[in-house]
């Protein structure tokens, strides 16, 4: 496994009137290569969980490994750390300070002190991977692309890094559709073009499920479940009790099953839902 | 016969600063709004949704044209306290619209602001909290809340005056679903039970099928109006604007195109489950 | 989350200093601080001291607090004890290091000056983790009301403070925030004053930004909820003055009179 977590525990503030219990003893893993996506309430302690991978956040009790390794909180060991898992952060535009698209991407490997020429490779590399590569925009004041580009830029200056592993914390908030559609082309992309291990924390799930292969379920600070979708979409119960929904085709096909219909409830894009349908209508119309 | 609340007549808008040669935020818009309607207002980014919204309580004044909240016009300085007092605002970011240190004196912001009796204040601040229950929440520091009791708090602010509209600028953007759903449920019932009329700019297809009647904008113009069942079924429309409808209604119409013989404007999951249901027996 | 902001920060509780009109506690501060800076012994001094930590137990203030509070003065502690020690001179010498000097008048007066720090961190402290900081500024608007008089802005001062109190949880959040998502891009704030001061911008930028804009959103939302300048506003809550309130602030006073009198 790639990135496991050990009786993972974090309290805020601990000893004080203002503790707060975020984590209370998680054990997870996520293999190498997976697109996995962590799925909880507000308050669950998903923020929490993923700024841990990355070592923004020190264990309170339990730990951190990565592959194999447990995680080392040393300044340097921290720097290398960073650099193989890449996190991007809720609205991560809001940390834009450059006056140039470069300049904001170069913000990276510069910080890990790369020669001038390989920042420029790696800066040009990574706003290609997002589709941001014109040397108009790239000269632009990161404030005045549109908003769509924007979060792609905020994408694209933590690629730079070259991680092994990207994290994603809401990617889509504030986005129109066109712009959701977008993003969910590019984690695609990432995770099986590029091989990155992708972990994304949305509520999102429409564009989602489909992409993903393996899901996590935080509840009050707890992993509640973990598995594959055809899995946990079926412990709808559950689900509803903690206050996620689910994705609208399942949600729809859970209805079909209700009023006895023959249908699978594991179903999550709307092509999987129209070639089911279809299917059944021709046995129902010519038995 | 309802009365009509809201009206504007030819109103074009242009940003202070725009140039007069490019083209208006708004343009020779007319619309009539009935007493206790849910209206949906969506469009793409950029179309005027949030500006349109604006001019509803005169927080923008239209550049031609004229806005009348209760004929009540905002083109007159002197109406806009009792503009504001007909018609309140909930905003997208919940954080930036809470302004007092604990939820009740956020609450009584807008009481405060016009002068009530302190004893008055106290009672219609208890009332709102409870419409809303969140009396347990009064005395919480608003960064301690989650975004969907934010946005609850806001709400009771509203309500605390009385309002006759509420016009809501995509509420539930920034909440996870149990808050989405929530706040919906608390603004369908104060349409339902209190006849307050409502006003939703929203991105969610789940929200806008609840609405009386949907206004789509595009680049500042009203591109259309009906009911959702006429809107959101007509999905060539929504593609080209970059919009979506409901999975049911997304699901009804690639079936249609199929050749599966469903009628059109279906938009909830009970009507496509009615349907096939119906499909089944008949074979 | 800093541990050194403990110092100005709310502790809830029902003792009797939390129930204490908020007008009432800054007059007594007030007295209380001509106390300790009238104070001329040791034993006056060592006295109000124990008072105050005797206060922090009554009013079930962990003492530990009293660790955070002193410690972001730990450099003006040093200070002050180098600037006595080495440089106020008069009586035994009492240590050598080659020029320098140390002197028992000199040690006596850093002495006295450190307790009467730590004095002032406990009023400031028994202050503030007993009053919510919106009580704090209701109380302070109140002394500056008759400078409304001479056309001081006194109600709009006001509504600043609350607006500043109501939004410093949420800055600090964000600034939390971004000091994060600059380090998972490899920005390396440790190290040393100057060298930090340096990789600023990344945070300072976004921080004035998103400032700026929140400021522009709550603009509009404040507008419009009916918020005009000058306009004639009222209050939700009026505060109630109790004989506890009077009994406090005459014990106050008693204390004061007993220091002028006695000399101590």
């Amino acid at each position: 496994m790639f990135i496991c977590t050990e009786k993972l525990s974090h309290t805020y503030m601990p000893g004080t009137p203002f503790a707060v219990e975020a984590l209370r003893g998680v054990d997870l893993s996520i293999a190498r290569g997976s697109f996995t996506v962590l799925l909880g309430p507000s308050g669950s302690g998903k923020s929490t969980l993923l700024q841990h991978f990355n070592g923004l956040l020190r264990p309170t009790a339990g730990r951190v490994l990565l592959d194999g390794q447990p995680l080392g909180y040393g300044r340097r060991e921290l720097q290398q750390l960073r650099r193989r898992v890449g996190l991007v952060f809720q609205e991560p535009e809001a940390q834009f300070f450059s006056e140039t698209l470069f300049d904001e991407v170069a913000f990276a490997p510069r910080n890990f002190g790369l020669e001038p020429a390989l920042v420029e490779e790696r800066v040009e590399q990574a706003l290609q991977q997002v589709g941001l590569d014109d040397p108009v925009l790239k000269e632009r004041s990161p404030f005045q692309l549109s908003a769509g580009q924007q979060r792609l830029a905020a994408i694209a200056s933590v690629l730079a890094m070259q991680p092994q592993v990207m994290i994603f914390d809401e990617p889509t908030s504030g986005l129109d559709q066109a712009g959701q559609q977008k993003l969910f082309a590019l984690l695609q992309r990432l995770n099986r073009v590029s091989g990155l291990t992708v972990v994304v924390v949305t509520h999102r799930l429409e564009r989602v499920v489909p992409l993903a292969d393996y899901f996590l379920v935080l509840d009050r600070g707890r992993l509640l479940m973990e598995g594959p979708p055809e899995e946990i979409f079926l412990r709808v119960e559950e689900l509803r009790r903690c206050g996620l929904a689910l994705p609208p085709v399942t949600e729809l096909m859970n209805d079909l099953v209700a009023a006895g219909l023959p249908f699978s409830t594991t179903l999550y894009s709307l092509e999987e839902a129209r070639r089911e349908i279809n299917a059944w209508r021709k046995k129902v119309a010519y038995p | 016969m309802p009365k009509v609340l809201l009206e504007t007549k030819k109103l074009t808008f242009f940003y202070p600063g725009q140039a007069e040669s490019s083209a208006p935020a708004l343009k020779e818009i007319n619309l009539q709004i009935e007493e206790g309607e849910y209206i949906a207002l969506i469009g793409a980014n950029g179309s005027g949704k949030t500006t349109l919204l604006k001019q509803l309580n005169a927080l923008l004044r239209p550049t031609s044209g004229e806005v009348y909240v209760d004929g009540i016009s905002t083109t007159d300085e002197n109406n806009l306290p009792q503009i504001r007092s007909l018609c309140g605002m909930i905003f997208q970011n919940p954080d930036n619209q809470i302004v007092g240190a604990t939820v009740e004196e956020d609450v009584a912001f807008g009481l405060e602001n016009r002068a009530v009796p302190p004893p008055e204040i106290r009672r219609r601040v208890a009332a709102a909290l409870e419409l809303l229950g969140i009396s347990h929440l009064a005395g919480f520091p608003p960064h301690l809340l989650s975004g969907g009791e934010k946005q609850k708090v806001a709400l009771a602010g509203l309500l605390a005056l009385s309002p006759r509209c509420l016009l809501l600028d995509e509420p539930t953007a920034m909440l996870d679903p149990a808050g989405q759903a929530v706040l919906i449920e608390a603004v369908q019932r104060l349409n339902r039970e209190r006849g307050i009329t409502v006003i939703h700019v929203t991105h969610f297809p789940e929200e806008v099928v609840l609405a009386g009647r949907v206004l789509l904008l595009e680049n500042g113009s009203l591109l259309k109006e009906g009911p959702p069942s006429e809107i959101l079924t007509d999905l060539p429309l929504l593609h080209r604007l970059g919009l979506r409808t409901t999975a049911a209604g997304e699901l009804a119409y690639l079936l249609r195109e199929d050749g599966f013989p469903l009628p059109a404007g279906i938009l909830h999951n009970r009507e496509l489950v009615k349907h096939l249901c119906l499909y089944a027996q008949k074979n | 989350m800093s541990r050194s902001i403990t110092l100005g920060r709310y502790l809830p509780g029902s003792s009797f200093l939390h129930m204490l009109n908020p007008r009432f506690k800054l007059l007594i501060l007030l007295l209380f601080l001509a106390v300790l800076f009238l104070l001329k012994t040791f034993a006056g001094l060592g006295l109000l001291l124990l008072f105050l930590l005797l206060m922090m137990l009554a009013v079930r203030i962990p003492l530990r607090y009293l660790a955070g509070g002193l410690r972001p003065l730990t450099y003006i502690i040093l200070f002050t004890i180098i600037i006595y020690f080495f440089f106020t001179k008069g009586g035994v010498v009492l240590l050598r290091l080659g020029p320098l000097t140390v002197e028992q008048a000199g040690v006596t007066a850093g002495l006295f000056m450190i307790m009467r720090l730590v004095g002032l961190v406990l009023m400031t402290m028994l202050l503030t983790l007993t009053t919510t900081p919106l009580a704090l500024a209701h109380g302070i608007e109140y002394f500056m009301m008759p400078l409304g008089r001479i056309g001081f802005p006194a109600e709009e001062v006001a509504m600043v403070m609350t607006m500043a109190l109501r939004f410093i949880p949420t800055i600090a959040e964000e600034s939390q925030r971004l000091l994060r998502a600059q380090m998972a891009r490899g920005a390396d704030f440790e190290g040393g004053f100057f060298s930090r001061a340096r990789k600023f911008a990344p945070l300072m930028v976004p921080l004035f930004i998103g400032a700026f804009r929140r400021a522009d959103e709550l603009a509009l939302a404040m507008e419009a909820r009916g918020y005009r300048l000058g306009a004639v506003r009222t209050r939700m809550h009026e505060e109630k003055i109790t004989t506890t309130d009077w009994a406090a602030l005459l014990f106050a006073l008693a204390a004061l009179a007993a220091v002028l009198v006695s000399g101590i």
